[in-house]
């Protein structure tokens, strides 16, 4: 196998810390010159080809000449959200105005899970597809995978476009891919016993429902040959290092890695070498951070709103892209990368966040005060209700199956005392019996908010 | 060879790739050309190059 690696990639290239060391650590200045090349360049490319962002533009009298500087961009450009694509895409289905191609140059067709509602639709070019696959690249490298290992799809295909970038991306890393395609959890855990690949790609919540099926199969994965877990679509083993903790118990894995990606937008944020966060592939992508409530900047290390701009997706241009994940900007880190960084990836969602009495609590906070609990599971809830004049949230948790249900009452209440101290804020914590909360293969759902539309942020409405 | 000698070079294959690829009227060795025309696109472009957003949007 290492031949292999030595006829596509030299010794020199193995020996590189970053799959990409020119990109990943470039000069901020050198960054920003080609920004400024490139945000020119998609916003005429997007007035030129796209009917959608013509009217836009004409709309408001803006010229593409008009954006001379990245701040004339993030200033001048008019924010957009995902209901203006759908909405467009109602009225022409399936791509509407926004598409910037002709039908002969779409070669892939893919669609948003549709966890917010109707899916979007997803157009892709031949290019397109190649340049979602590469940020997937950068995440394998610096997780310690090499193009000699092989790559196991725990995912269903279809139209959803979750993990297709990571296989456009593996195919680009040059490693093997094995789909589980169609099969149950069975069927996974006895293709990875057969098949022995050395990564699993999958959702983190899959990952150890496998992980947990195998051991009600008398099957321990810890001793399988998966030595990496990569994953996406929902909080990862950087957001949660509970669930990165679990998941490399769960698998015996040296390392667990993960991508950030938006599918409309691209796969465009891989977690770095010391798992601390993601850092947005800036040849991709061009982005920035704001006060969702006053539409401002925010500074370095504030939590604010990811605003994106994809320079990958060429046959669905979205510009200054109002993603709704709250995340936390850095632009240096110990890693080396100099690419904008996200501590702890995606911190919660402005659709997510919960204020309660005054206090904004994330969903990852609660999942990582719950791992830090001895005997309570990965399986939760957070229940929002306004019964009187006053938010309240119900955590349901599952205990470990070993617990005792006479147990769960102290454990309710460690849980609790742990929930006050750590959000500062009182919850209601109710144990349910294991294996009661529903599963989900994709995207879990984590917040029910059942407040009446009046109580709500504005965004969540 | 220094970044810039081998981005020079990417710049030359680019247009040999073109005179190789025009009016041939074989589908296929139009298709693999125009992949590796992409590829080398996508690498000046990752390699910080200012070149177009998609690779037939440049004048060779």
């Amino acid at each position: 196998m290492g031949g292999m690696d030595a006829k596509r990639l030299s010794d020199k290239a193995m020996e590189s810390p970053f799959w990409n060391p020119i990109a990943e650590t470039m000069p901020r200045e050198k960054i920003d010159a080609l920004h400024r090349h490139r945000l020119r360049r998609v916003v005429a490319y997007a007035y030129e080809n796209s009917p959608h962002y013509r009217r836009k533009f004409d709309d408001i009298g803006l010229k593409p000449d008009d954006i001379r500087s990245i701040e004339d961009f993030k200033t001048k450009v008019p924010l957009t959200d995902k209901k203006d694509f759908l909405a467009a895409q109602q009225d022409d289905p399936p791509y509407g105005p926004v598409r910037a191609l002709p039908d002969d140059m779409i070669v892939h067709h893919a669609e948003t899970s549709g966890s917010t509602g109707t899916p979007l639709a997803i157009p892709y070019s031949m290019y397109d597809t190649v340049r979602y696959g590469e940020s997937w690249c950068s995440a394998f490298w610096a997780t310690g995978i090499r193009p000699a290992d092989s790559f196991y799809f725990a995912f269903g295909w279809g139209n959803f476009a979750g993990f297709w970038s990571a296989y456009w991306g593996v195919r680009r890393f040059g490693s093997r891919v094995i789909s589980g395609g169609g099969l149950n959890t069975e069927g996974h855990i006895k293709a990875i016993q057969r098949l022995r690949p050395t990564v699993l790609l999958a959702t983190p919540t899959y990952a150890l429902r496998l992980a947990a099926a195998g051991r009600e199969m008398g099957i321990d994965l810890a001793d399988s040959s998966i030595r990496f877990t990569m994953h996406a679509g929902e909080p990862g083993p950087t957001a949660l290092p509970v669930v990165k903790r679990q998941l490399l118990d769960a698998w015996g894995a040296e390392n667990a890695g993960e991508l950030l990606g938006i599918a409309e937008i691209d796969a465009f944020a891989p977690s770095n070498s010391i798992g601390d966060g993601v850092h947005v592939d800036e040849m991709c992508v061009f982005s920035w951070v704001i006060d969702p409530e006053t539409g401002k900047e925010v500074a370095e290390g504030e939590v604010g709103e990811h605003i994106v701009t994809s320079y990958t997706n060429s046959a669905q241009p979205l510009l200054n892209y109002r993603t709704h994940d709250l995340v936390r900007p850095r632009y240096s880190c110990p890693s080396g990368r100099t690419w904008l960084k996200f501590e702890g990836a995606v911190l919660g969602r402005t659709d997510f966040m919960v204020t309660l009495r005054g206090t904004n609590v994330y969903p990852t906070a609660v999942e990582n005060l719950l791992g830090e609990t001895a005997g309570v599971s990965g399986n939760y809830e957070m229940h929002l209700t306004r019964p009187a004049e006053s938010d309240q949230m119900e955590i349901r948790f599952e205990p470990d199956p070993g617990v005792p249900e006479a147990d769960w009452p102290a454990l309710a209440q460690a849980v609790a005392g742990r929930m006050r101290d750590g959000l500062m804020v009182r919850v209601d914590v109710t144990p349910v019996a294991p294996e009661s909360l529903p599963r989900y293969d994709l995207k879990t759902k984590r917040v029910f908010d059942h407040r009446a539309k009046d109580f709500r942020r504005v965004l969540d409405r | 060879m220094t970044v810039e000698e081998r981005i020079e070079k990417l710049k030359q294959a680019r247009g040999l790739v073109d005179a190789a690829r025009r009016d041939f009227g074989n589908p296929m060795i139009e298709a693999a050309l125009a992949e590796a025309d992409m590829n080398l696109h996508w690498a000046l472009w990752n390699l910080g190059e200012p070149v177009e957003l998609r690779p037939e949007m440049d004048v060779q």
